[in-house]
């Protein structure tokens, strides 16, 4: 997410990410699970902020546990909030029918990128 | 004070009698607007049917109805085997809930964390968990 970052601002978009910057897993290791389950709500908060000063959300949905263009249940309820606030949406990946989300998604007004963030225009 | 009753289709007919329990306790309540043919017509699986859902904007239109409450209330009965569950849609009202800054009740506690790979994310909202008794929402919101 990092180098999708770096690129997207080497093309002059203004770029917002999540904070910190880590898998759930990696924090929990890092800070324990108390300190996550502390920080979570302001975590949620604050990329909901960020959701709101974007024009577009570009989930960067790679392949993980097997599944094509995976996302899981924190990234579903940003999208619920994009889609509610009526921003673009782009996804990194397509969307597979074994994604635990397919149908809610598929729905979407939303653009694949099949890999190419040059794409985003 | 009004109530966005959230929940799978498949229970349809638990959002409509909900609806006229929460309003004889004196709130008001409003639920998805495809929630009756889905009761009626349910032979039609309306809710899994795509050309429906885009016909009708439906995820656009719920939300324009939850926008509108100060709550919500996710009846998440058992499905298929798990008690408490909670699909994706749920998962996006929820989401959207927490967002618009929403008192969250949930009928039944979310699945173990061991098997719900959500439960995190729906436990951070801190929802009010009913524990089956929606009279208790008296407790926590004024009508």
């Amino acid at each position: 997410m990092g180098e999708a970052m770096e690129f997207l601002k080497s093309k002059g978009f203004e770029v917002f990410a999540p904070e910190p910057l880590v898998t759930e897993e990696q924090y929990q290791n890092d800070y324990g699970r108390e300190k996550f389950l502390e920080m979570k709500p302001s975590f949620t908060k604050n990329h909901f902020r960020k959701i709101e000063n974007s024009d577009a959300v570009l989930i960067f949905n790679k392949e993980k546990k097997g599944i094509t263009g995976y996302f899981g249940s924190n990234t579903l309820m940003e999208l619920s909030v994009a889609f509610f606030l009526n921003k673009k949406i782009y996804f990194l990946n397509p969307i597979t029918e074994k994604h635990p989300h397919y149908e809610e998604v598929i729905g979407l007004d939303s653009i694949t990128l099949n890999g190419d963030l040059s794409k985003i225009d | 004070m009004k109530i966005f009753i959230a929940g799978s289709m498949s229970f349809a007919l638990e959002i409509i009698k909900t609806r006229k329990d929460l309003e004889d306790m004196g709130f008001e309540a409003d639920y998805a607007p495809d929630t009756h043919d889905c009761f009626e017509k349910p032979h039609l699986k309306l809710n899994e049917d795509m050309d429906h859902c885009e016909r009708t904007d439906i995820m656009k239109s719920c939300m324009d109805i939850q926008e509108n409450c100060d709550a919500i209330l996710l009846l998440n009965h058992p499905k298929d085997g798990t008690h408490g569950y909670i699909g994706s849609h749920s998962l996006i009202e929820l989401g959207l809930a927490y967002y618009l800054k929403q008192k969250i009740f949930l009928l039944y506690p979310p699945p173990p964390k061991e098997t719900a790979r959500y439960w995190v994310e729906v436990m951070h909202m801190k929802p009010i968990i009913l524990n089956g008794d929606i009279s208790k929402i008296k407790e926590r919101l004024k009508v």
